[in-house]
């Protein structure tokens, strides 16, 4: 059960955007969204947050689809952080975070021990803990996206929609996001451009070309030579250490005219 | 965390009866005004007598006070300086709402539309004597505040409903009604129903009476009581639409109610006392300067601040050119301009 998407599909501005994508997500893993851009990673994230109404197909929560749910029942299972959302208002790191509170409070509710906590493990578990009295204009790229996570963490999803989170991180900063967010007891769905960090940290890829579904499975399935080729338009090789640990390699130049061959451009790298 | 179960489990509780305090000590700031405010004009009247007149009507005492005085006190200077707080409450809160629904930091009560609209629907009455003797220029700026805002918003739904789009349309709206006004002043209007409109639209508080009062008491308080109740949802509007919807809020839904809500708060304090600016657009700045920016804080700060802010303003502009009254609106903009630079220095950010 949890959160699944059947045979969804999703026409935005005319284009079709998402075509007919199936969704099973294991519960507790991390499903990395891969895909060229524009391939309808983010529309299928807006799909799974309900934030967008399929025109065929459903989403379901626990079997109950997304649409005969009140937003608040869909904010206490599903958090997103979605790309770009960005504030002008004088806010601190701490009541960015507590906004994660909303959907469990009520009318007139006020602010609980259970949401202190909940705050606060947020604000451990990204690190943010020291610079919870941060104005938000005065935090780096990096930051913010972790007080994004955090605000999503203090909301304490089962389902957690990420929308190319390690954008505008620095290597080490990608690597404990993804590690924290393969920690955590939550299903996951991750948009990722790397292909790496999808191999190191995703249980089960699956792989969007102009919006449909090109394949699915394990990193170690789904990420050869050939399905790079044909989706991303990139010559690439795909190595495996002893440990069965995943590394791709990008080659430049152009797919499909073979080596030594090219009549413009610059010759492809030997090795 | 060091704090341990007990201090987090305190924390809120500490908090919530240092904001009940600071409330309290808000309201006996903005009666205190009141009574001072009063005691302001060309009539003196004692602090003393202000306190006999309010307990002989409240029917508390039956104290001795000579006519005029309670005439100047009960009929005059007291529903002024109550409209007076209520407009400082309603166009504060709805300044403080459109700030946040709108994701702008420029948005006023009047963004949408609803002074100028508001203007044209009392010209319309004031100049052409349209249904004149029954609504009066109060109603027509009424009908005239709620027409344009209707339109508007048709406009935005129409032009794809985001929140740049409301305020695009807002200009238009704004623009259009202005331009209907000026047009009517200038080809219908003799120069004293041309005064008359002129007053009234800088706004003023000359001649308010009791069912004023009541009137802009009601909307006020029934409206600062639902915003406060969407304290929780208006911060989610910090960071969009996109945002706010994955927090839980019916984005659709509760901006439309927020909307009208500070639509009908607005055109029905325009329709009193006139288009009162900055106040709108300045106090939501102050109380967030004092405050932060958490709804649950800024809702009941900005509606202190705006009432203590207009019983003050009036008073002075009152008294300050005796015996020419200024209108309100001219001194809440020479007092908040001032006041809002100083904001605006002092929350300089390092780039």
């Amino acid at each position: 059960m949890t959160l699944e998407a059947r045979q969804v599909v999703w026409h935005r501005g005319g284009a079709l955007v998402v075509d007919a994508v199936t969704l099973r997500p294991t519960p507790g893993a991390t499903i990395g969204l891969l895909g060229p851009n524009g391939s309808g990673k983010s529309s299928l994230l807006r799909l799974l947050g309900g934030t967008g109404k399929p025109d065929s197909g459903v989403v379901t929560l626990d079997g109950a689809e997304l649409g005969d749910l009140s937003r608040r029942d869909v904010a206490r299972a599903v958090a997103v952080v979605s790309q770009h959302a960005h504030t002008d208002t004088d806010i601190r790191v701490r009541d960015v975070v507590r906004l994660g509170r909303i959907p469990h409070r009520g009318f007139l509710g006020a602010t609980g021990t259970r949401d202190e906590v909940a705050v606060a493990a947020a604000l451990e578990h990204t690190g943010l803990t020291d610079k919870a009295d941060r104005l938000w204009h005065t935090l780096s790229g990096g930051e913010r996206q972790r007080a994004h996570i955090a605000r999503a963490l203090a909301q304490e999803p089962r389902e957690l929609l990420l929308d190319e989170p390690t954008n505008h991180l620095d290597i080490r900063h990608q690597l404990e996001l993804l590690s924290l967010v393969t920690r955590l007891p939550v299903t996951s769905v991750v948009a990722l451009h790397d292909l790496n960090l999808a191999a190191m940290f995703c249980d089960e890829v699956v792989v969007l070309d102009r919006g449909r579904a090109v394949a699915g499975g394990s990193p170690g399935e789904v990420l050869t030579a050939e399905l790079i080729a044909r989706v991303y338009g990139v010559r690439a090789r795909v190595r495996a250490d002893e440990r069965g640990r995943l590394t791709v390699l990008f080659e430049p130049g152009p797919v499909d005219v073979p080596v030594g061959l090219t009549p413009d451009g610059p010759p492809p790298a030997a090795t | 965390m060091t704090a341990g179960a007990e201090g987090v489990s305190s924390a809120p509780r500490r908090r919530r009866l240092l904001g009940l305090l600071l409330v309290t000590a808000g309201v006996a700031a903005v009666g205190l005004s009141v009574a001072a405010a009063i005691t302001l004009g060309p009539a003196d009247v004692s602090l003393v007598n202000v306190r006999d007149v309010l307990l002989n009507h409240l029917g508390l005492a039956d104290i001795p006070v000579r006519a005029v005085e309670d005439a100047i006190v009960w009929e005059e200077r007291l529903p002024r300086a109550l409209t007076a707080a209520a407009i400082g409450v309603g166009l504060g809160i709805c300044g403080a709402v459109l700030q946040s629904l709108l994701l702008n930091p420029l948005a006023d009560p009047f963004v949408l539309g609803i002074s100028s609209g508001a203007s044209t629907g009392a010209v319309v009455i004031g100049v052409f004597g349209l249904g004149g003797s029954a609504l009066g220029l109060s109603g027509g700026a009424f009908v005239g505040a709620i027409l344009a805002f209707g339109l508007v918003i048709l406009l935005a739904r129409l032009s794809g409903g985001g929140t740049d789009r409301v305020i695009l349309a807002g200009v238009a709206g704004t623009q259009l009604f202005s331009a209907l006004t000026s047009f009517a002043i200038f080809a219908f209007a003799d120069s004293d129903e041309t005064r008359g409109v002129m007053f009234w639209l800088l706004g003023s508080l000359e001649g308010v009476r009791w069912d004023d009062v009541v009137l802009c008491a009601v909307v006020v308080l029934v409206g600062t009581a639902l915003c406060f109740g969407y304290a929780h949802a208006l911060d989610a509007f910090s960071f969009g639409d996109e945002v706010a919807a994955s927090l839980g809020i019916a984005v659709g839904r509760v901006r439309m109610l927020l909307l009208v809500l500070t639509a009908v708060i607005t055109a029905t304090l325009v329709s009193v006392a006139g288009a009162v600016g900055f106040v709108g657009l300045v106090l939501p700045h102050a109380a967030r300067f004092l405050v932060g920016p958490r709804h649950a804080r800024l809702v009941p700060a900005t509606a202190l601040i705006g009432a203590v802010f207009m019983v003050w303003v009036d008073a002075v502009s009152r008294v300050a050119f005796q015996p020419t009254p200024l209108p309100v609106g001219v001194g809440t903009a020479l007092v908040g301009v001032p006041a809002f630079v100083l904001i605006l220095l002092r929350k300089r950010r390092v780039p």
